[in-house]
């Protein structure tokens, strides 16, 4: 937390170290980060569940009176074991994976009414699909209630459990970006779409069939896809990344030359420009957003110097 | 004056954005506002890491508008656009109350010092011209 006191207090004082009451220790700013950096390069597009730490968190809402860096309400988050043991009682306490890929982040949240139900401050998430359960969260600053199978795009505010009805919950939220400027936030009721087959060369094929729900809104999509029967589907090549998330199931994906099994609760990005195809072992369901990269592209000219470095105007 | 500033979107998430501060110039190396409302002044002092707890991801808001300058060192600053701006030794930026940020130190190779004036109200404040 950043430490602040009184500028009419003397220098000494005001580089004085010791936390105004309610805050936290000086060594919190030693602590080490609890989450592993984004991977500059993968050697896999294929991130397995087991293989990522579940980091137990916790929020809570307080009230800071006084003058201070933060006041008002607002809410607190303790993130790995050791922080824990700040949250007080009341806490809503759950579990959370989070799989970082080049071109964006997905986020998976398990939240228990027996440990507080729902609460999470929404930060850069900007896609949410609740696979189970049921919350409120803010929809163009409004808050909305949300069940499962619903998605909200560029979602804001809390996401908390619905008003006297808490109950288990597992949201997955995306961090990507959004091509579209001034993308509206939306709300896209799961029951509001029809499963849609997928058929042709890209659908199933071999006694496999596809159906899929499209959620669709400013900029992107979310799409819940089912697949059912084992055989394949016709190989895609996508023009930009895809992040899925397995919500059911287990199947085989084939991205480029690179094969792997996947199960439930494992993520996967179908690189842009690979052929892709899945083999279905079981009755599999997952969701699929686009996850466009910049690609690093300045925003000038490579050979010329930046727009900083420009000539200044002189006063005449 | 511009003056890099928090933001808050239609959909009530926070983005990057410019304040513009009524300056009138005194003199051709001189120039001042009207008289302002101030609510406290405030130094602090911050190691190169992670500032607070609930790791790099974390947000959280002020309550109070205010701008804060980096005095040394620089500091690191996400807010829900995805956006990430470094603010170097001399900058200053705008703070609105209700923009959800995450502020790391990490990225210094020395303690930041930051100096800050906080304003009346709660959300943004309205300068005078």
């Amino acid at each position: 937390m950043i430490r602040r006191t009184s500028f009419a207090a003397t220098a000494l004082v005001a580089l004085c170290l010791a936390p105004p009451l309610g805050a936290q220790s000086p060594m919190a700013s030693q602590a080490p980060l609890i989450y592993p950096p984004p991977p500059v390069s993968m050697t896999s597009n294929v991130i397995l569940a087991k293989d990522v730490p579940v980091v137990p968190m916790a929020e809570w809402r307080i009230e800071q009176k006084g003058q201070g860096e933060q006041s008002g309400a607002r809410v607190l988050i303790a993130a790995g074991a050791k922080e824990l043991g700040r949250a007080p009682p009341e806490a809503v306490r759950y579990e959370s994976q989070s799989f970082h890929f080049p071109s964006g982040q997905v986020r998976v949240l398990r939240f228990r009414k027996a440990t507080g139900g729902v609460l999470h401050q929404i930060t850069t998430e900007t896609q949410l699909f609740v696979a189970s359960g049921s919350a409120v969260v803010g929809v163009n600053g409004t808050p909305s209630e949300i069940f499962a199978g619903d998605v909200v795009s560029l979602p804001s505010g809390l996401l908390e459990s619905r008003p006297g009805k808490a109950e288990d919950t597992t949201v997955v939220l995306y961090t990507v970006r959004n091509p579209m400027p001034d993308a509206k936030a939306a709300l896209v009721r799961g029951k509001d779409l029809k499963w849609m087959p997928i058929t042709g060369d890209k659908g199933g094929l071999d006694g496999t069939k596809v159906s899929v729900k499209r959620h669709a809104y400013d900029g992107n999509s979310i799409r819940h896809a089912r697949l059912v029967g084992k055989g394949r589907t016709g190989s895609v090549t996508p023009g930009v990344d895809v992040l899925i998330y397995m919500l059911t199931g287990r199947m085989r994906i084939t991205i480029g030359d690179e094969v792997k099994e996947v199960a439930a609760g494992d993520v996967l990005r179908e690189q842009g420009g690979k052929p892709t195809h899945w083999d279905v072992l079981e009755t599999s369901s997952f969701i699929a957003t686009d996850a466009p990269f910049a690609n690093a592209v300045p925003p000038f000219p490579v050979a010329q110097k930046p727009a900083g470095t420009a000539p200044v105007e002189t006063r005449k | 004056m511009k003056m890099t500033a928090f933001g808050v979107d239609a959909n009530g998430r926070s983005g990057w954005t410019e304040v513009e501060i009524p300056f009138k110039e005194i003199s051709p190396l001189h120039s001042e506002t009207e008289r302002q409302d101030g609510a406290y002044w405030g130094i602090s002092i911050n190691q190169p890491a992670e500032p607070i707890g609930g790791g790099p991801e974390e947000m959280h808001l002020t309550n109070q508008p205010r701008i804060v300058w980096a005095m040394s060192g620089h500091l690191e600053i996400t807010l829900q656009s995805g956006e990430i701006r470094r603010h170097a030794t001399g900058e200053g930026n705008y703070v609105h109350g209700l923009a959800l940020h995450h502020s790391s130190f990490t990225r210094s190779r020395e303690p930041v010092i930051t100096l800050s004036l906080t304003f009346p109200g709660t959300v943004v404040y309205e300068f005078k011209k």
